[in-house]
């Protein structure tokens, strides 16, 4: 069974006759299911709580917000979660999944290539594509017991390295594990632009500490001190043929 | 040196920036890249690259390793070692084969051993 989650943004009069397109193209294509339309008295907390069901799919219809929450509350749910991006902007998230357009994304639901997919945790919140930070001093441990210390600006970026057995590549050894990568300026004091130095190390969990806010997936901001692991498997999604 | 299936290894390369400190035991079976300062142990199977800026206090096991900064500590290798010339080590090197750049500093015992196959993590 399909319920479609419109986002609010669908409301608005600019989205009829593309969601009109969209409903038509799910109906020839025989994917016709239950349409909820959130607004400030439809939560998507409750929505999905009252819609989700064993074995049922839920199909995401806006932009990288809305999925970055949905994903927040279907976490670790034996639920099959599909996309369609509305709109031109802010659907980086879809786009990662191979997702590029409305139209594209119904066919990908009718082929219905699911993957299991890691989530990265930061605190209470998740993230699909990355979890970033910009920083001028930060402290980050990581499971493996290093510390690492930045006393330079630096760009944090943390990423789920996911199995992609769902694609018959080989599975690599990092799969459930997060990749972190610093990216620091540093002043030169014989060049007149700064150099750049790069740190990368995978670990399962990492404790981030700093005078700093990380932004996950573009959408949600979290202050310090921020604690990142990796929910195994935690999103079936259906996925494109070409999945960034 | 750097090749990613060495050993049939898949692990990634874990690099250490200039500007960043580490404290801790790195264990790993891919190889480590460092340019910044590191203080612990460094175990790996992989190739150890300490560049020119590095600064690395640690007892040190590894694969082959090229040294251009400075290293305080022991360091015992399975394969070859090569130090550049601005290299500095204060600790004994245990390794297959040693190429010192002129201009290189060492402060301990060389031993060299015959091809060993030993596993650095054992």
């Amino acid at each position: 069974m399909y319920v479609y989650i419109y986002d609010q943004i669908i409301n608005s009069k600019n989205y009829q006759s593309l969601t009109a397109k969209i409903e038509t193209r799910l109906t020839d294509l025989g994917l016709n299911g239950k349409i909820v339309r959130l607004n400030p008295m439809h939560n998507l907390e409750r929505t999905i709580k009252d819609e989700v069901k064993s074995n049922c799919t839920i199909v995401l219809v806006g932009n990288d917000s809305l999925i970055n929450s949905a994903f927040g509350i279907l976490k670790g749910l034996d639920v099959t979660i599909g996309i369609i991006p509305i709109g031109k902007n802010g659907n980086n998230l879809a786009r990662t999944y191979g997702i590029n357009s409305e139209m594209e994304a119904c066919n990908i639901l009718a082929a219905r290539k699911i993957a299991h997919l890691d989530l990265g945790v930061a605190n209470n919140s998740v993230f699909l594509n990355h979890l970033s930070i910009k920083s001028s001093k930060s402290f980050i441990e990581s499971a493996d017991n290093l510390t690492l210390e930045t006393n330079s600006p630096s760009i944090i970026t943390i990423k789920c390295l996911s199995s992609t057995e769902d694609y018959g590549a080989s599975i690599s050894n990092d799969s459930h594990r997060l990749q972190l990568t610093i990216n620091s300026s540093i002043k030169n004091h014989y060049l007149s632009k700064p150099t750049t130095s790069t740190t990368s190390i995978i670990s399962s969990k990492f404790l981030i500490n700093g005078n700093f806010s990380a932004t996950l997936d573009d959408c949600i901001t979290l202050s310090a001190p921020i604690t990142v692991s990796v929910l195994k498997n935690g999103a079936k999604i259906i996925i494109g043929r070409y999945r960034l | 040196m750097f090749s990613r299936d060495e050993k049939g290894s898949k692990e990634s390369d874990t690099i250490i920036g200039r500007s960043v400190k580490v404290k801790g035991d790195f264990l790993g079976e891919g190889n480590l890249i460092i340019d910044g300062e590191f203080e612990g142990t460094i175990t790996t199977l992989g190739s150890l690259f300490f560049g020119e800026k590095s600064h690395i206090t640690a007892q040190i096991s590894g694969g082959n390793a090229k040294i251009l900064g400075k290293v305080n500590g022991d360091i015992k290798l399975s394969g070859s070692i090569d130090l550049g010339k601005n290299a500095e080590v204060v600790g004994n090197i245990s390794a297959t084969s040693i190429s010192i750049e002129h201009g290189a500093i060492i402060n301990g015992h060389i031993i060299i051993t015959k091809g060993s196959t030993e596993n650095p993590r054992a």
